[in-house]
């Protein structure tokens, strides 16, 4: 008996279908993950990367009019002129441009929204900030809000997701990853 | 010389054998299995090329980070902040024949921008399905992280 004679017999019987039904039902869901955790990785790396492009910017802002205050500790920064730097080098680093819309290569999907932005001098701490955190030096309290594209899962979770991101800068500000 | 048996055809030839065997009850089973791997494997090696990028993207980011946040301190990438930024990278197995800083060398003055960016040659390997089965594509491509700039405060009397 030939062999396609042999495979068309048994396939006819059915036999095998419901492993394939069964692997194919199995795909979805696991599918579903591989996107999903693809997915939270890639919005991570975007957070982070905005995270960045703040807390340089934030101390950018930093800079005193004048160094030999900064130098000997307790200084006092121009509101404005910190606000003017902050918003100069948040549109460098995030790729933005004058209105705050995203230009190519942002990870912004939308307007880039600065929430809050606070400057705390000599006099106004110590603190705490609106969203907690305690104030202690001369510092930049700053929130940042865009909206960044979903890669994947748009039809599960909508085609935009939401990023916050609130840093609170001083010229003894650390290295560290939230 | 046949044995009584094989000529009473109680025993019968290896290939008869294997024939019959083959196409007893569980064999279609297993063949449905073996079309729908193809299906299974891929994911699983998309995924984890895609996560491996994505891995090596913040690597990059955060040797940029690092960077940027001393640069800010010591006025510029000094000698010794692009040794540290090299160690890190090789640390995390990152071939440095392949990257490319563009930074502010040391020393900037106060007030003055600082800025970085690294760029990497890579190679993006993925895995499709085409009618000869499963195949990798593999595609060269830059991975850049920044400029991303401040300023310098590094001050000198």
């Amino acid at each position: 008996m030939g062999l396609f004679r042999l495979s068309a017999r048994n396939m006819k019987d059915r036999k095998g279908i419901s492993s394939i039904f069964i692997a194919l039902l199995f795909l979805i869901p696991f599918m579903t993950f591989s996107m999903f955790l693809i997915e939270s990785r890639f919005l991570y790396t975007i957070k982070n990367s905005a995270d960045d492009a703040v807390v340089a910017a934030a101390l950018a802002a930093l800079k005193s009019t004048n160094p030999v205050d900064i130098a000997y500790g307790e200084y006092v920064l121009d509101p404005n002129a910190a606000r003017d730097t902050f918003y100069e080098y948040l549109r460098k680093n995030m790729k933005l441009d004058e209105n705050m819309n995203p230009l190519p290569g942002s990870v912004a999907a939308g307007t880039v929204h600065v929430d809050e932005f606070i400057v705390y001098n000599p006099g106004s701490y110590p603190t705490f900030c609106p969203r907690g955190t305690f104030i202690k030096n001369t510092s930049i309290h700053v929130v940042v809000s865009f909206k960044a594209k979903r890669p994947a899962l748009t039809g599960l979770f909508g085609k935009y997701v939401n990023i916050v991101i609130h840093r609170d800068v001083d010229n003894f500000y650390n290295l560290q990853e939230e | 010389m046949a044995s009584k048996e094989v000529k009473a055809g109680r025993l019968k030839s290896l290939p008869a054998l294997l024939m019959k065997n083959f196409w007893r009850k569980g064999t279609a089973e297993i063949i449905a299995f073996v079309l729908v791997l193809p299906f299974l494997i891929l994911p699983i090696a998309n995924t984890v090329n895609m996560l491996t990028d994505l891995v090596r993207y913040d690597t990059l980011r955060q040797a940029a980070r690092q960077a940027v946040l001393r640069m800010e301190i010591e006025g510029g990438l000094t000698s010794d902040g692009l040794y540290n930024l090299e160690a890190f990278l090789q640390s995390k197995g990152i071939d440095l024949s392949k990257v490319h800083i563009d930074y502010t060398p040391y020393p900037v003055p106060y007030g003055e921008e600082v800025k970085i960016r690294i760029v990497m040659d890579t190679v993006m390997r993925r895995y499709t399905i085409t009618l000869g089965g499963i195949k990798r594509v593999d595609e060269n491509i830059q991975m850049v992280y920044g400029p991303i700039s401040s300023v310098s405060k590094k001050y000198e009397r």
